[in-house]
C-alpha cells in the first residue's frame, strides 16, 4: 500500500503542475493571438481552445483534490487501490481499448477514402492521422512482443 | 468457468464484499466469477483457493476445458 501511496503522491504533483501549465498556457494563447477578431472561424477556434484548456485545468484540479482526499483517508486509499488493481477492470479496459482502436482504424480508413472525393487538405489530414495510428500500433505491438 | 466459490463462501458465511476485500478485488469481480462470466487469472485463482484452504482444482471445474495436449 505504501508503494501505491507514493504513486498517488507523484500523480498529485503531476496534476498540480498540469493545472499551473494549463493556466499559463491559457494566458499565453490569449496574449499571442493575432487572428481577425471579427471572423466566425476565429471565434469558434478560440472557443474550442478555451474549452480545451479549461477542461484540462478542471480535470487537473478535480484529480488533485480527489487524490488529496484519498491520501488523507486510509479507507478511500484502499478502495482506490482495489479499483485500480482489480484484474477484471483491467481486462475490461484492455478489451474496450482494443475494440475502440479497431473501430477507429476502420472508420479512419473509410474517412480517408470518402474525403478523397471532396477536399485534399482534409484527405491528407485524415491520411496522416490514420498512418500515425497504424505506426504507433505497430511500434507498440513490437515493443510488447519483445517485452513478453 | 464453473466453480464452487458461492458454495464455499456460503459454507464459511462470507459475503461477496468480504471475500472481495480479502482478495483485493472489487465485489463485481466476485459476482462475475460466481456467475461464470469472468475467468479468474492464475494468481487470483490461487488466492481464492488459499482463502478457502483448498486447491485450485477443488474450486474451479477444469473438466470443460479441451485438454488435447500435444
Amino acid at each position: 500500500m505504501e508503494e501505491f501511496r507514493k504513486k498517488l503522491i507523484k500523480q498529485r504533483k503531476f496534476y498540480f503542475i498540469l493545472a499551473i501549465m494549463s493556466a499559463i498556457f491559457y494566458i499565453v494563447v490569449n496574449i499571442y493571438n493575432n487572428s481577425d477578431l471579427n471572423s466566425l472561424d476565429y471565434k469558434f477556434l478560440n472557443g474550442s481552445r478555451t474549452g480545451f484548456i479549461a477542461g484540462l485545468f478542471g480535470i487537473s484540479i478535480a484529480n488533485f483534490i480527489s487524490l488529496g482526499k484519498c491520501l488523507k483517508d486510509d479507507e478511500k486509499l484502499k478502495k482506490r487501490y482495489i479499483e485500480q488493481s482489480d484484474e477484471r477492470t483491467k481486462d475490461i479496459t484492455i478489451k474496450a481499448s482494443s475494440a475502440t482502436f479497431t473501430i477507429m482504424i476502420i472508420l479512419s480508413a473509410i474517412a480517408v477514402f470518402v474525403s478523397s472525393f471532396y477536399n485534399a487538405t482534409v484527405y491528407y489530414t485524415i491520411l496522416v492521422s490514420a498512418l500515425a495510428s497504424y505506426i504507433i500500433y505497430a511500434l507498440s505491438y513490437l515493443y510488447y512482443n519483445k517485452k513478453y | 468457468m464453473k466453480n464452487k466459490i458461492q458454495q464455499l463462501r456460503k459454507e464459511r458465511k462470507l459475503s461477496q464484499a468480504e471475500l472481495a476485500n480479502m482478495l483485493g478485488v472489487t465485489r463485481q469481480t466476485i459476482i462475475s466469477i460466481e456467475n461464470e462470466k469472468y475467468t479468474a487469472s492464475l494468481v487470483l485463482a490461487w488466492k481464492i483457493a488459499k482463502v478457502f484452504e483448498t486447491t485450485i482444482e477443488d474450486v474451479f471445474d477444469f473438466s470443460t476445458i479441451d485438454d488435447n495436449l500435444t
